[in-house]
């Protein structure tokens, strides 16, 4: 009996932790006010062929599994945003990397890691008008992240 | 010479365990005579047995007997015992199934989950797949992932950057 509850229990935190992935943003993808982009790892394996020219997308696509965009100028919404990056950076298992602030914009990256790989990274900018939140789903480290744009 | 009737109400008393110690040596006196009455000798056998000074004799093959009667019960007691030996085996049957039933719950939670991601990829594959061309949402989809790895890279850089010249000014 004890086996079975145990086995049971085991198993629901399996699937928890796996729900609690996609979850995360969901308040979002039903906000009308937000625009989402969702692009999924088939997405992400054809970019390589598409060069935007210059920056080098193609090593950090293929270490993508998921990259999801929501952008908003409703004060609204950007209330439940604030509030949903307050409640993720205190997750124990997301930290607060970096906070940039110039030119009247305020960025903040939380990301989730293991060894010094990210698993998670989640950037939050706050704009004049816009607010944006980019979260990129992988495995990859901060090198991959600077090879984007310092390549060009 | 006692009465048979006096002796009769000692006795009573004795067996109670209401006789005095006087009462008590009067009955051993009583009884160690050998011309009893008829009645009395029962109780004689009796009375004397309590007031036992020599170890009884014990008649001959009673150990044998003894043992073997011992025997006797303990295969009667192993016969009752091995009875439950059929619910043991239910028992074990239970536990099987048990196991089997976890095992099944496992492998069915692991299909589930591996289901559910699967359906997730499966879902963009069709997209991605439906056209060796990518439909123009698609496309679009593209530029945004683009743009927004730039968006993410370039402030991540300005943040390094950051540290980097606090570091050099140092």
């Amino acid at each position: 009996m004890k086996k079975i509850i145990f086995l049971t229990l085991f198993a629901c935190a399996i699937m928890q932790a796996q729900a609690q992935k996609v979850t995360l943003f969901e308040k979002l993808s039903n906000d009308k006010n937000v625009t989402t982009v969702f692009i999924s790892k088939a997405l992400l394996s054809m970019m390589p062929h598409i060069d935007k020219g210059g920056t080098d997308i193609k090593s950090i696509a293929n270490k993508l599994s998921q990259i999801e965009i929501y952008t908003t100028e409703s004060q609204n919404s950007i209330r439940i945003i604030k509030l949903e990056m307050e409640a993720l950076s205190k997750n124990r298992r997301y930290e607060r990397i970096m906070q940039v602030k110039d030119k009247g914009q305020n960025v903040v990256f939380l990301a989730e890691q293991q060894n010094n790989v990210f698993k998670d990274l989640v950037m939050f900018v706050e704009g004049d008008k816009e607010y944006t939140v980019i979260r990129l789903m992988g495995t990859f480290t901060p090198e991959d992240i600077q090879k984007v744009v310092n390549n060009k | 010479m006692k009465d048979v009737t006096e002796i009769k109400e000692m006795l009573d008393a004795f067996y109670k365990g209401d006789a005095s110690k006087e009462e008590e040596s009067q009955l051993f006196a009583y009884f160690s005579k050998d011309n009893l009455p008829e009645e009395m000798q029962g109780e004689k056998e009796i009375f004397q047995m309590l007031f036992e000074q020599e170890t009884f004799p014990i008649p001959e093959g009673v150990e044998s007997r003894l043992s073997s009667l011992i025997d006797k019960l303990e295969k009667n007691e192993s016969k009752k015992a091995s009875a439950p030996n059929f619910n043991k085996k239910k028992k074990l049957w239970f536990e099987i199934g048990g196991i089997a039933a976890s095992v099944c719950l496992l492998i069915s939670v692991g299909l589930f989950v591996l289901n559910q991601s699967n359906e997730r990829s499966s879902n963009a594959t069709e997209i991605g797949n439906s056209s060796s061309k990518l439909s123009p949402e698609d496309q679009k989809k593209i530029i945004e992932a683009q743009k927004a790895l730039e968006m993410v890279s370039t402030n991540f850089n300005k943040g390094l950057d950051g540290i980097q010249s606090v570091s050099d000014n140092l």
